[in-house]
């Protein structure tokens, strides 16, 4: 069975040109990618992820509000009683990556990454 | 599978996507579940929107969804979208007009992909549109992939029918076509705004007609517009409440259908892997054999392995 990954866009920030990229390459990469277009709240994230069931969670942030943004996300999914793996990216200060992967992310993708890496990754993961 | 199957009927979401999960995964795990629960009593009403790409069914939903938890009811959604028959990867996008409704605790929303299926839906939604009855859900809404002219199976599948359609879409000549164009309870022009509209609406209305003492009424729409969209949501709710004399007969069809579904399936079975097989194949290839003679040899062969089986039991 085709694995699914969730792509998502969390906080008011409108810069999906990342995300598209992403979930197209992960299209191609023979992955069901379900896309939650842009400015969603945490909540919508995490309750998407259970209503679709998916194996994986990208979130992509270019706002700046990465970390309470995304430590939300991991907060509610716990609160759920949810644990899905979550990978993030977008224009993400390198001083940021290791709170970033200390609340529990488990990659952290920075402007510039070769897709090729990202989807080698994802089919570690998955 | 009993506790989970409890859980659902509870209306755990989590444990419904869980078991959808399975049910896509495991077609035999889906067998099961379908012989434990059939003939369970669901309410669920199903209402599914078929129509070409880009006309908009998505955005409807949206509002529909809206209208109808507004007036208390619970709303299961089912979206299908093409699987890549290239790499078998997907991008599931119908969800983004719907987002506002991830949060809200009436609302269920699921999608899935579809292989090369012309009918445009998978042939798991059907299992999956009864484990979604059982969790009590008031109504359960369909979305195909944009489909062309021939997709008439979703009619069978649900109570009520919404063939969404745009203006300038094609002359009269297209409306008269047979298929798609015949099965619809109810029929919308989206994108109201746009010029032509009253032209598609006199095509249509031109060739359309009344069944078993239902008009199929021509709504039209426009998605950014909420209160185009109250006249549609009345029709599919007096369209449902109606007795429908054809719906013992669509689900007898339905029925049909699946069984054929799954007859298909045990002759896939059976040619899999075959070694006969594979040799016809290569004799069609090599034009030794035309592919009617072969079908017709495999199928006599079928027959007796299975004659066979029967005086072993």
């Amino acid at each position: 069975m085709t694995k699914r990954i969730l792509i998502a866009k969390v906080g008011l920030d409108g810069h999906d040109r990342g995300a598209k990229v992403v979930a197209r390459a992960l299209r191609n990469a023979g992955f069901e990618v379900i896309y939650t277009g842009i400015r969603q709240s945490p909540e919508q994230v995490v309750e998407t992820a259970i209503q679709e069931d998916v194996s994986l969670i990208g979130l992509s942030c270019l706002s700046g509000a990465h970390i309470p943004l995304f430590s939300r996300v991991m907060e509610l999914m716990r609160e759920k009683g949810v644990d899905i793996p979550v990978f993030c990216g977008g224009t993400i200060p390198p001083s940021d990556v290791e709170t970033l992967k200390k609340i529990g992310m488990k990659e952290v993708f920075g402007p510039g990454t070769p897709l090729k890496v990202i989807v080698e990754k994802v089919k570690e993961w998955v | 599978m009993d506790e989970i199957l409890d859980k659902v009927r509870a209306g755990d979401k989590v444990a419904l996507s869980k078991l959808i999960t399975m049910m896509e995964e495991d077609p035999e795990f889906r067998k099961q579940v379908i012989k434990k629960i059939y003939g369970c009593p669901v309410k669920g009403k199903i209402i599914c929107f078929t129509g070409p790409p880009g006309v908009g069914k998505s955005t409807l939903i949206d509002h529909v969804i809206s209208i109808l938890v507004e007036r208390g009811k619970k709303v299961g959604v089912i979206l299908v979208d093409p699987r890549s028959p290239y790499t078998g990867g997907s991008l599931l996008g119908d969800r983004i007009r719907m987002q506002r409704h991830a949060t809200n605790p009436n609302v269920f929303i699921r999608s899935i992909s579809c292989a090369d299926n012309p009918e445009g839906i998978s042939r798991s939604v059907k299992d999956i549109l009864k484990v979604m009855g059982l969790s009590g859900m008031d109504y359960i809404i369909v979305e195909t992939v944009g489909t062309g002219q021939i997709a008439v199976e979703v009619s069978y599948i649900c109570h009520t029918t919404v063939l969404v359609l745009m203006p300038n879409m094609g002359d009269d000549i297209q409306m008269m076509k047979a298929g798609i164009l015949e099965s619809a309870d109810i029929y919308v022009i989206n994108k109201c705004d746009i010029s032509g509209a009253d032209l598609t609406e006199a095509y249509l209305r031109d060739n359309i007609e009344a069944k078993d003492g239902w008009t199929p009424p021509i709504v039209r729409t426009i998605g950014y517009n909420r209160s185009t969209i109250v006249a549609l949501v009345d029709k599919i709710e007096e369209h449902l409440s109606k007795e429908n004399p054809r719906y013992r007969e669509k689900i007898r069809g339905l029925l049909k259908t699946m069984f054929l579904d799954h007859v298909d399936e045990l002759a896939m079975q059976f040619l899999k892997d075959n070694k006969e097989f594979e040799e016809y194949v290569d004799k069609v290839a090599g034009c030794e054999c035309d592919y009617y003679t072969a079908v017709d040899e495999l199928f006599a062969k079928m027959k007796e392995v299975f004659c066979n089986e029967n005086k072993e039991d």
